[in-house]
């Protein structure tokens, strides 16, 4: 074999064991019948995932985590979906520019965008935490939402519009029963990502909570500063399967192909 | 009065302008086709008058009425498109009688429609299948039944064929014509394509540049084209620039240069004139240089194969020249000597610009 050829493998290898190595171990030690967290366990057992669903804080913090996704998703979509609308109709010079602007929440480190919408918005405008929450979470939705439309959209050529309206249907009527038939599977698969990635955050949600809204992931965080059982483990492991389960769903509505397409 | 009049129409995308005061009229029942090349306006035309572009100036006249102001969705027109448009999400039923729909009209009656058109089209088989499960050609076909079953006051076609294979075309424009005629229907027809727009049409307007470079019955424009633009479109490939000389009781065409002068049966075109003798490649005879014959001498630069004959592209004095022949072929290097056929001439003004 080439020598390039053998590099070439173990560096792929090493890439494998440092990105799913850790998510293996967390795996294992979920199932972990002992009080610690060590690993590989000794005897294995499910009592960490009836422990999550008896313990309120966690079942509250997925509640209000679910609540603030929906609401944001929702809120995302209705911003999203116009602006996706007409960035995929204009011809205008300006259309590159927007859309690397509605891009920028992905582009902007986690923490820049919390402490920036914290000391700026939430603070200065003396926003309600709630409403804070769903305004910060809607706005890592957002270039999810418009991307994937966006890419859904190309696929529905204007003319279509245009012999609709042509036989009879005013402009909306014709977004309405011909454009949005189309590009279902696309809104579906923008709610589910955005969906995933809000119900995930970290980094932006953690300047955003307050008294009595945390999120699930916050809620970890908080809860392996004091404890060192293997609770969080056996919720990591849920919230991978959430997480997988939804990008099977993704992946065979419309595909991860607009991840890739321009 | 005319069905369809455009009056002074004028069409710019941001500052290029590319419709410069057209006017046009379309007869009640007429087929009329815009022809000419990409970016000469006959697209923007279609769309001006489907309302879906607007105009910067003029007007659109439909039995006399200005509907400029009117939205496309209450113009009543059918709407061809190149690339059908039709609705993926409906079955081949529900895209025809989706116009209908719109219109509120009962389930029987579209029912009704539906299958009257599709037996036209004759795709009554096909009802329930989706646009994706048919051929190129049954698109096409779906497309024009569901633009005609809103029963539309003109029928606008945006090279409805140009996405078929060859066979196919010449196929689907006979259909189109049998179905224009039959049903009488006016429609406005835009391509690019010479043959396919001669075969389908009651009259022509040649387009380029924003403007109607001529308008005339297929058979007018090819027998004798205005300009050398329309000229170049229907076939002709040789244009000799000199001036008309009326010599005693005959007219000849001089060519500045080389002393070559060429007999003219006659021609409106005042004495003195500068003109463009413009013939088809038949239209050159092509002789062996021993012949006595008075003509062009030249050499032969290639030969080409042609099917019905053969293609010479002949180097002369006055450049090349293409010359047909029916069985005789002259080869490579061969010196020869090309005779106009004077009935064949064509004279051109030449265009102050």
């Amino acid at each position: 074999m080439k020598r390039s050829g053998l590099v070439l493998i173990v560096s792929i290898l090493l890439v494998y064991i440092f990105l799913i190595g850790p998510l293996v171990i967390i795996g294992f030690s979920g199932f972990n019948e002992s009080e610690f967290l060590d690993f590989p366990p000794k005897v294995y057992s499910f009592r960490w995932f009836f422990r999550i669903f008896e313990s309120d804080m966690f079942v509250s913090a997925f509640q209000t985590s679910l609540l603030i996704s929906v609401l944001g998703a929702t809120g995302a979509l209705l911003v999203g979906l116009p602006a996706a609308y007409s960035l995929s109709r204009t011809r205008a010079k300006w259309r590159r520019s927007v859309l690397s602007l509605f891009m920028s929440p992905v582009i902007v480190p986690g923490v820049v965008l919390g402490f920036a919408l914290l000391k700026h918005v939430v603070i200065a405008l003396d926003i309600e935490v709630w409403t804070g929450m769903v305004m910060g979470h809607m706005l890592i939705m957002l270039p999810y939402v418009i991307r994937v439309i966006v890419s859904s959209l190309s696929n529905v050529p204007i003319e279509i519009e245009e012999a609709a309206v042509s036989l009879g249907c005013s402009n909306t009527h014709a977004f309405l029963i011909v454009v949005l038939p189309n590009i279902r599977s696309g809104i579906l698969a923008a709610c589910l990502l955005a969906f995933i990635t809000s119900l995930n955050d970290g980094p932006v949600t953690i300047f955003l909570t307050g008294p009595g809204v945390t999120t699930l992931p916050i809620q970890m965080l908080s809860y392996v500063e004091y404890y060192f059982d293997p609770t969080v483990s056996a919720l990591s492991v849920l919230l991978m399967l959430l997480t997988v389960a939804i990008m099977i769903v993704i992946e065979s509505t419309m595909g991860l192909s607009f991840f890739t397409k321009k | 009065m005319e069905f369809l009049k455009l009056q002074n129409l004028t069409a710019a995308y941001d500052q290029e302008i590319v419709l410069k005061k057209m006017n046009l009229e379309v007869k009640q029942g007429e087929l009329l086709s815009l022809l000419g090349s990409s970016g000469c306006g006959k697209t923007t035309t279609l769309r001006i008058v489907s309302g879906f572009l607007k105009q910067r100036e003029g007007s659109v006249f439909l039995e006399g009425q200005e509907i400029s102001k009117t939205h496309p969705s209450e113009r009543g027109f059918g709407y061809v498109f190149q690339n059908y448009a039709l609705f993926p999400h409906l079955n081949v039923e529900d895209n025809v009688g989706f116009g209908l729909k719109q219109r509120k009209v009962g389930r029987e009656e579209i029912n009704k429609k539906v299958f009257e058109m599709l037996d036209m089209v004759d795709l009554a088989a096909f009802a329930g299948k989706r646009p994706l499960e048919l051929s190129g050609g049954q698109r096409q076909r779906v497309a024009l039944a569901r633009a005609l079953a809103i029963s539309p006051r003109l029928l606008l076609m945006d090279e409805p064929l140009s996405n078929l294979d060859a066979a196919l075309r010449i196929k689907m424009r006979m259909e189109i014509r049998r179905i224009q005629q039959e049903h009488n229907i006016s429609a406005l027809y835009v391509t690019h394509d010479q043959e396919e727009c001669f075969s389908i049409s009651d009259r022509v307007a040649v387009m380029n540049e924003g403007l109607i470079e001529q308008l005339g019955t297929p058979e007018e424009i090819y027998s004798s084209p205005a300009t050398s633009f329309v000229a170049r479109f229907v076939g002709f490939e040789n244009f000799i620039h000199g001036i008309l000389e009326n010599r005693g009781k005959k007219l000849w065409f001089a060519v500045e240069k080389g002393g070559i002068s060429i007999p003219i049966s006659e021609s409106s075109i005042p004495d003195k004139s500068s003109v463009v003798l413009a013939l088809r490649p038949d239209g050159l005879e092509l002789r062996a240089s021993e012949s006595r014959k008075k003509g062009i001498p030249g050499k032969v630069k290639v030969a080409t194969y042609l099917g019905k004959g053969y293609r010479h592209l002949v180097e002369t004095e006055l450049g090349e020249l293409i010359a047909d022949t029916k069985d005789e072929v002259f080869a490579a290097h061969t010196n020869v000597i090309l005779i106009p056929n004077s009935e064949s001439i064509i004279l051109l003004p030449i265009k102050n610009e």
